[in-house]
């Protein structure tokens, strides 16, 4: 059995394995995510923002477009009656029109008729003040002619400064008009100055995010209409008209003021403007922004839940694992009666079990070899014992049969009763344990026959105390040692008489035999390995005593002998008490 | 054991936290809320007060402030604003007063130590008052009336003197009824007075050279037409109510500001009626 | 190997035949034909007429700007850009021209105007704009011509014998090219045609055929027999005219009115056959078609347009087909 700690094992670990597996999964998993989900929906954000605000600049363009024809309207309306019939006398009641249409709108400031000379025919502006001459030079008179009433002039907006007790702020239209005088069709001049601020008030509330707005400008590049126009012809502000100038129609960007902006161009229908939406790089893309904030935030929890359930997962998965890891290190340190819970997954349930039954099979083949060492062990013993009988037996029948020769009949019939009861005893049914009252009734027949043979050679007094003798023993412990005292204890030079004192006690919990004798004692060099080395055939009942003892009750306990050379030995034996025979 | 589920319950709280404030963060910012920033005028009628108002108004527009205006006998009641302006003829009370409570103060249309003011460039005037006399090929005889009426017309007349030195230019200083040299076919006027006097002697035909001046007030559109004067050096009221709105807010904001001037307009028959000049030339109709 | 040599050979040559093939054929040059409104079933059987003479000639992309400026705008716009070899346009908003004109001229790409005409000043900026179209003038002089030799020629014509045409008028939309200057040019053409003309009503009715009826109607209402002659400047208002002529009992062999229209149109060609209708003028869409087809082919390869590979009278780079005036007469012939 292998013990102290258990080693370090080298590889990886299969927490760290799922735990990285895990996260890198998760994490590819994210960045497909990011790399496919991100530009995508942020080109979209983007188409859709500069969509949306074109839209709104197409509709900014409709409304114009509907106000413009509208005015048209009115110009086409107001026309019809002026160009039939005799002018002269219906002049009054073209006036009378002229001033309802003019009265019947707050935009329309004048409706004024002109002759191809210039002169005024009639207006709702009252006197003019300008020579002829000097309106055939303004460009909204030249225009008008040249196109023949084709196409309707739109100017610049400017101060109305044809009319005397008139001032106004606005922007003249004016269109070539057919008209018969004396049988004669020429080409006159319609003029309708509409208010600037009914243009400017639609076109400046008009947004575009929270900055972003919307100006006319004309054909040659010249703002017409702007949220800050006056500011802009006060040199106070800026618009730049470079991208506009070199895109001319369609979605430009540029860069003003540090800001990046989006310019959508559009053409507003028969006056030759074109109406430029401004919108805000950053308000258009705020959502993108917004968007990309929250992805951040989104990603980042993600990223945090993911290592959350990795650890939790790597965890809950090698748990079993490990407890099956930290069980079988107890193993290792030699625990064998450790039991794993089945619980957890399947496969580490399979595996618990096949250990739990491995671990059984283990401690029962361990239960067998010591089972069978047991029996191994009593088969020694059993032959051990068996060691110890033939030469007594061989020399106590020579004793009776001699003493039957010579006619000692009562000593020989002592003598086999005695040897009967020795071997009764030592047989003992079978028994390996018998009470030390048997054990020493076995040494008295011993002594009794030993007695009888080596009559002067030696004496013995048997001492116990009286608790000891329902004690129990394994059996022939005693004889042996008294043997070997009387082999070879005695002094055969001197002839003195050998004193054997043999004694059993107690203790709490031993049993304490011992065998005294005054015998010529065991030489120093001798002593250490009168227990381990058989020596002839005496020796070997010291050794086998020992064996014995400490097969059957454990190597703590044995014999022990003590001996001075000339004064005698005194060999001990101890055996625990309450040891019975199923042990 | 238990660190792997401590690590987790760590992670989880973050993600929460991190969600619930990313989301403010991405979301709006909070209102601010208006400043309020005052005007306070010596009249409420005429051309240049409305002009001045628009004006300001549109830098209030722009800034995100608002405009509150006060006559002069409703003054006390401009307190808690942000700043103020004042268009008064004698505004250093006013001012003193207001900078006592810390409220920062812009002045129009005159200087006052110690204050930031906003005015027409008079020196601009001046100079181009003085240039198209010059570019009158035909006037031989061009007279300058220089006057220190008041601080813009001592301004004018230091630039259009500077101008004018080298040049052959009569230069005289201006007096009410006083005489012109004979052949003068064109005086320059840097004063309001000096304007309207020779005006007034062109319609009695006692002077028939051309005239060229400063603003001559709410019929400077028609006098202009009509003749009487060839040429005439207008502030921009609007211009300047809007700088004024500026600089007292720069001022609020601590800002250093120095005094602005606003851009002079030499407006004449032929670039009146155009819409780049129309604020000045016709303030009444835009 | 050698095997394969051999194959990866012959398919090489297989591939690059075509381009050899290709290098000594010059390709057609591609243009592009924007048209207002395909819905306009006069431009859309124009344009259908052009993309049968391009065959062989160019690659034609036809577009339709769904009667929107600003659709159109984005249409050049992009053409431009993917470097079109050149554009015929039929505009939307002929004011608006002028800026299509500067974005050609950007990209130097000629652009040839068709059936609507741009502003004489805005063609004017770029050397390569041209205008094909037939002259709105030419086409109001032949009905005043052929309405003042009526007059002055058949018997009867003249109903009430003052020596007066007693005129009507229908115009179309107002200030329409075509509407102003046929108007203008037909009344010049009586007049040096010395017919005294009093114009007893000059009518907007859109070029529309129903309101031309309605129109009629009232105005019989209001002057019975004095009407002498109705011009008209388009063959729906002249046959919407007719229609009430009918129904006030013209044509059905008593009474009979000259009746004056414009374009051609199949219907205005039976009922001239039928004999209400008297003249109409004839606008040549197929030559206009071709004319523009050959500017725009000339140009796009770079060639000057000379009088000998450009048959058609050109001045200023305006291009008038020429007109003519059918009548029930000329159709029998």
């Amino acid at each position: 059995m292998n013990q102290g700690t258990p080693m370090r094992k080298r590889g990886y670990s299969l927490h760290n394995v799922i735990l990285i597996a895990f996260l890198a999964c998760m994490g590819i998993l994210l960045l497909f995510v990011l790399f496919t989900l991100v530009p995508r929906v942020n080109q979209l954000l983007e188409q859709n923002a500069v969509e949306r605000t074109r839209e709104t600049v197409l509709q900014s363009t409709s409304t114009l477009d509907v106000y413009v024809n509208s005015m048209i309207s009115v110009m086409n309306f107001v026309s019809q009656p002026l160009t039939r019939g005799d002018a002269a006398s219906e002049d009054t009641l073209r006036l009378e029109r002229l001033n309802l249409m003019q009265q019947s709108r707050t935009d329309i400031v004048t409706l004024a008729f002109f002759n191809g000379d210039g002169s005024l025919r009639y207006g709702t502006g009252g006197k003019l003040r300008t020579e002829p001459e000097e309106i055939r030079k303004r460009q909204w008179f030249q225009n008008a002619l040249s196109w023949q009433g084709t196409s309707i002039s739109f100017s610049r907006p400017h101060v109305q400064e044809l009319f005397s007790d008139q001032r106004s702020y606005v922007i003249t239209l004016a269109r070539g008009l057919e008209y018969e005088e004396n049988g004669e069709r020429t080409l006159g001049v319609l003029l309708m100055d509409v208010n600037y601020s009914t243009l400017s008030d639609m076109m400046n509330g008009i947004s575009l995010g929270s900055s972003g707005y919307v100006y006319l400008l004309d054909e040659q590049d010249r703002l017409l209409v702007h949220p800050r126009l006056d500011l802009i012809n006060q040199g106070l502000a800026e618009e730049s008209i470079a991208a506009v100038h070199e895109k001319i129609v369609g979605v430009t960007r540029d860069r003003q003021n540090g800001r990046d902006r989006i310019l959508m161009i559009s053409t507003v229908g028969q006056t030759r403007w074109r109406l430029v939406g401004v919108a805000y790089a950053d308000e258009l893309l705020a959502l993108q922004d917004a968007f990309i904030r929250i992805l951040t935030v989104v990603f980042s929890c993600a990223g945090l839940l993911s290592l959350a359930a990795a650890t939790l997962m790597a965890f809950w998965v090698t748990r079993p694992i490990t407890h099956l890891e930290h069980k079988m290190q107890k193993v290792q340190t030699g625990d064998l009666n450790v039991t794993i819970t089945e619980k957890g997954f399947r496969e580490i349930r399979s595996v618990s079990a096949a250990f739990n039954h491995m671990l059984a099979q283990i401690r029962s083949l361990m239960d067998k070899v010591v089972e069978e060492q047991e029996t191994k062990r009593l088969h020694e013993l059993n032959a051990l014992q068996a060691q110890i009988n033939p030469h007594f037996l061989y020399n106590t029948l020579d004793s009776i049969v001699w003493m039957e020769e010579r006619g000692r009949s009562r000593e020989a019939i002592t003598m086999v009763l005695a040897l009967a009861k020795l071997f009764r005893i030592s047989i003992s049914k079978g028994r390996r344990f018998i009470t030390v009252e048997e054990e020493l009734e076995h040494v008295r027949n011993y002594l009794i026959i030993q007695k009888m043979r080596f009559k002067e050679k030696f004496t013995y007094e048997i001492t116990r105390q009286p608790e000891a003798l329902c004690e129990h023993t394994v059996k022939l412990i005693i004889q042996p040692l008294v043997e070997n005292c009387i082999n070879h204890a005695i002094d055969e030079a001197s002839g003195e008489e050998l004193h054997i004192v043999i004694d059993v006690s107690v203790t709490e919990a031993e049993l304490i035999f011992t065998v005294t004798d005054d015998g010529i004692g065991i030489s120093e060099e001798r002593l250490p390995s009168i227990l381990t080395t058989s020596v002839g055939e005496s020796g070997i009942g010291l050794k086998n005593v020992n064996e014995r003892i400490q097969l059957t009750y454990g190597p703590q306990y044995g014999l022990s002998i003590q001996s001075v050379e000339d004064e005698g030995t005194t060999i001990t034996v101890r055996i625990p008490r309450g040891w019975e025979e199923s042990k | 054991m238990k660190k792997p589920i401590m690590i987790s319950a760590f992670c989880i709280a973050l993600a929460a936290a991190l969600l619930f404030w990313g989301f403010r963060w991405s979301g709006s910012i909070p209102p601010q809320e208006e400043k309020t920033y005052g005007l306070t005028i010596q009249s409420d009628t005429g051309s240049y007060v409305m002009q001045l108002r628009k004006g300001m108004q549109q830098a209030a527009d722009e800034l995100g402030v608002r405009l509150e205006v006060y006559t002069q006998s409703e003054a006390r009641q401009a307190d808690g604003l942000a700043g103020a302006v004042l268009w008064l003829e004698q505004p250093s009370a006013e001012a003193e007063r207001l900078k006592s409570l810390g409220i920062p103060v812009s002045i129009v249309g005159q200087t006052l130590p110690g204050f930031a003011c906003v005015l027409g460039d008079a020196e601009s005037a001046g100079k181009q008052l003085a240039l198209y006399a010059l570019s009158q090929a035909d006037k031989a005889h061009i007279v300058l009336l220089t006057d220190d009426v008041d601080e813009g017309a001592a301004a004018r007349s230091r630039a259009a003197l500077a101008v004018a030195k080298a040049e052959n230019v009569a230069i005289l200083g201006y007096l009410p009824d006083m005489g012109l040299p004979e052949n003068c076919d064109l005086v320059v006027t840097v004063s309001q007075r000096a304007t309207l006097d020779m005006i007034q002697r062109k319609r009695n035909q006692t002077f028939k050279g051309m005239v060229l001046g400063v603003d001559t007030g709410e019929s400077r559109s028609y006098d202009l037409e009509e003749g009487v004067i060839d040429a005439m050096a207008l502030d921009s009221p609007y211009a300047i109510g809007y700088l004024a709105l500026y600089q007292a807010y720069g001022l609020a904001n601590g800002d250093s500001v120095s005094n602005d001037y606003a851009k002079v307009l030499l407006a004449t028959r032929e670039n009146m009626y155009l819409s780049e000049n129309v604020k000045q030339v016709f303030p009444l109709l835009h | 190997m050698k095997n394969r040599v051999f194959r990866w050979g012959c398919l090489l040559m297989l591939l690059l035949s075509p381009l050899s093939i290709a290098r000594a054929q010059q390709p057609l040059p591609r243009i592009a034909v924007c048209i207002y409104n395909m819905a306009d079933t006069f431009m859309s059987g124009f344009s259908n007429g052009l993309e049968r003479m391009a065959q062989g000639l160019a690659t034609l992309t036809v577009m339709d700007s769904q009667n929107n400026q600003n659709t159109q705008n984005a249409q050049v716009d992009e053409l431009l850009a993917e470097g079109i070899d050149a554009l015929i346009v039929n505009p939307v908003d002929r004011t608006a021209a002028v800026y299509l004109i500067r974005m050609a001229m950007q990209k130097q790409t000629p652009i040839v105007f068709i059936n609507r005409e741009p502003l004489l000043e805005d063609l004017r900026l770029f050397n390569k704009a041209y205008y094909v179209g037939i002259d709105p003038k030419q086409q109001g002089s032949l009905s005043g011509e052929k309405a003042a030799w009526y007059f002055q020629n058949v018997p009867g014509a003249d109903r009430n014998g003052d020596g007066v045409m007693q005129l009507v008028l229908f115009k179309g939309e107002p200030g329409h090219q075509d509407t102003e200057l046929r108007t203008q040019y037909a009344l010049l053409a009586l007049k040096q045609c010395n017919v005294q003309v009093e114009l007893l009503s000059e009518d907007v009715a859109l070029w529309d055929r129903t309101l031309g009826q309605e129109h009629m109607a009232a105005l019989l209402n209001q002057y019975g027999d004095q009407i002498e002659c109705v011009i008209s400047n388009n063959d729906d208002m002249a046959l919407g005219a007719i229609d009430a002529l009918k129904a006030a009992d013209y044509f059905s062999g008593r009474k009979f009115m000259p009746v004056f229209g414009n374009d051609a149109t199949g219907l205005a060609m039976e009922a001239l056959e039928q004999g209400s209708l008297y003249a109409t003028v004839y606008n040549n869409a197929e030559a206009q078609g071709a004319a523009a087809l050959r500017l725009a082919v000339l140009l796009s390869k770079g060639e000057e347009v000379t009088e000998e590979n450009f048959s058609y009278s050109m001045q200023d780079r305006v291009v008038y087909i020429n007109s003519v005036i059918f009548t029930a007469d000329d159709m029998k012939h």
